[in-house]
């Protein structure tokens, strides 16, 4: 039984050297020189300090090289915290002084202009370099320092949005992704003639799911360009051309391909597994997928950053009418799901409630913040006997006729927004802090899948300027596309903001959206 | 400038009104437009010019200057 993530490349870098791990866009790696460069990183990060469980934050792209850093943090007794060295530098800034990492890993390149925001004692550790130092046989302090790591020491830390302005880091433990991905590997039953699929980034969860089912079953992982993902066209043919036959991508990719009828006539009798998480998926589009991929299992997988990958998993068994909800299905092993009324106390049969998670995939909490993480991870109060946490995931969900999970919606303002878990308060905040602004209030047209800021102001700003300001602090994926000035706010009866008035003003501007949060 | 360019030289203002792209030569390159702005884009000249553009046809190669989109708009009976 494996206990430790890091020993997943160890058992597959054995049994295949020679065979293609990652495969990039300019860079490959086989399994062997994967464990390599790992080895590499080890040896730089286990001579900062003998300290072990830090956090060492990773400041790369989406590359092979950046697997093999996860990895190597790993065997040096560490976690990983991986950082997209391309988001907002003031942004970065307060996740690095959040985190304060035992040691940062980089690009040259990123170093000379990350260095003002990295903190003070901060040891830095430059990828090129490391990789290019003589290899030193540090097998024997690996192997102790992954003996002295037990399953429920941090793995990963993932910062997700924070709804005071500030976002938060998810602290996942080894065992969490160890049954996750046990539990993938057995259903997805992939192998070295399998083909992996990766779109997503590794500041999201997805992409565990993705490395880890690489390094578990011998699947290489191919990192499909992110410009494949602005046209679709390009992206069906990668399918084609590197014989696919895994992917586990957000919704609105599939459902951009679908709008644009791109797999008409296309075949791809390779392609065994679609599955998509991250947000709700269309069934209509869904459908669609299904109906042009005829060897395909498709899989609507539903989980939470605080749970390791997936908590629920849908398989597609039947025919919906293009407006009828898809299921999220049931748990995925050593999981269980709660649906709780106001109280935590169970609802009644398929009665609305919030929907909870208990098991072994539950994240340790949040860095750094033990009031939000007693918040979120409360003790079961229907079992008295004694104590466990779960997770409150803030979803409202039901079970139907079947016994299949269903989802309705949020307890309050987050969104996914293209994949993204989005706090609509962290975009407010950014956007009170505009000099002229003095309140902002953020709206989603799902239809659209846009994002409005509705603002007050003493005039209309120029959007160009507004924009510009916010982006040095939110990272693109988070900028409003509407921007709707207005003189002052509507209030409701209690003084707050009233949102459904402001709802009405944008809809008032625009034809037939729906689906507003 | 032709009427054509003016619109969508407009189209794009609305779309990333911080952007500067006189100063691009390619807009792809630059980073100026991401896969949601595409989407929108796509959308927003469809709806101007009464078109559907093909998904065969939004490639990198067609959106990376006003010259190219126009271009491609070409291929839909769109006069400069």
């Amino acid at each position: 039984m494996i206990a430790h993530v890091g020993q997943y490349l160890q058992e597959t870098s054995a049994r295949w050297p020679a065979a293609p791990a990652i495969i990039g866009a300019e860079t490959s790696v086989t399994f062997g020189q994967l464990a390599e460069q790992a080895n590499q990183i080890a040896a730089a990060l286990i001579d900062v300090s003998p300290l072990t469980k830090c956090p060492i934050a990773v400041l790369l792209p989406r590359a092979p090289a950046t697997v093999a850093v996860f990895q190597g943090v790993l065997w040096s007794g560490h976690f990983y915290v991986p950082l997209d060295p391309q988001s907002p530098r003031e942004r970065l800034g307060k996740i690095l002084t959040d985190l304060s990492p035992l040691a940062v890993v980089l690009s040259q390149q990123d170093h000379l202009h990350l260095a003002p925001i990295l903190p003070p004692h901060t040891s830095v550790i430059e990828l090129e370099a490391t990789l290019l130092s003589a290899p030193t046989d540090i097998r024997k302090t690996i192997q102790l320092r992954m003996e002295q790591t037990i399953d429920t020491d941090p793995v990963y830390l993932k910062y997700t949005s924070g709804s005071t302005g500030h976002p938060k880091g998810v602290v996942l433990p080894h065992r969490a992704v160890t049954d996750y991905i046990e539990w993938a590997a057995a259903t997805y039953q992939l192998g070295p003639d399998d083909a992996i699929g990766n779109q997503a980034a590794f500041t999201f969860d997805v992409s565990v799911q993705d490395i880890y089912l690489c390094l578990k079953t011998g699947a290489p992982l191919y990192l499909i360009p992110e410009s494949h993902f602005s046209f679709p066209a390009n992206l069906v043919d990668y399918l084609s051309t590197h014989k696919i036959s895994y992917f586990c991508w957000v919704p609105s990719v599939l459902v951009s391909v679908s709008k644009l009828n791109l797999l008409a006539g296309v075949d791809l009798p390779q392609l065994r597994w679609i599955t998509v998480l991250g947000e709700v998926m269309p069934t209509r589009h869904f459908q669609y997928w299904a109906a042009h991929c005829p060897t395909a299992t498709l899989v609507n997988t539903y989980g939470p950053t605080e749970t390791a990958i997936a908590s629920t998993y849908y398989v597609l068994d039947r025919a919906f009418e293009d407006d009828q909800p898809l299921p999220i299905g049931t748990a995925c092993r050593n999981t269980e799901i709660l649906i709780l009324d106001e109280q935590q106390l169970p609802v009644s049969d398929q009665q609305t409630g919030e929907i909870c998670i208990r098991g072994s995939s539950l994240a340790l909490g949040y860095w750094n913040d033990p009031e939000k993480t007693a918040h979120a991870f409360p003790e079961i109060v229907h079992r008295k006997h004694y104590p466990e946490k779960m997770y409150r995931t803030g979803d409202l969900g039901y079970w139907n006729e079947r016994g299949e999970l269903m989802f309705v919606g949020r307890l309050d303002t987050q969104i996914k927004h293209l994949g993204y878990r989005i706090e609509l308060g962290e975009i407010e905040s950014a956007a009170s802090r505009v000099v002229e602004i003095h309140r902002a209030c953020v709206l989603y047209d799902a239809s659209r899948q846009q994002l409005i800021l509705c603002y007050e102001s003493g005039r209309e700003l120029d959007r160009g300027a507004l924009r510009k300001e916010l982006a040095e602090t939110l990272p693109a994926y988070m900028l409003p596309r509407v921007l709707l000035h207005m003189p002052t706010f509507p209030l409701n009866p209690n003084g707050k903001v009233d949102r459904q008035q402001l709802q009405s003003h944008y809809l008032s501007q625009t034809t037939t959206p729906n689906g507003m949060a | 400038m032709t009427e054509l360019t003016q619109t969508i030289h407009s189209i794009l203002a609305e779309l990333r009104p911080e952007a500067d792209f006189s100063m691009s030569v390619d807009y792809l390159t630059d980073g100026l437009l991401d896969s949601t702005d595409i989407v929108s884009l796509v959308a927003s000249l469809d709806a101007r010019y009464g078109i559907s553009i093909e998904g065969t046809d939004i490639l990198p190669e067609h959106f990376t200057s006003v010259a190219t989109i126009a271009r491609l708009l070409g291929k839909y009976g769109v006069a400069s």
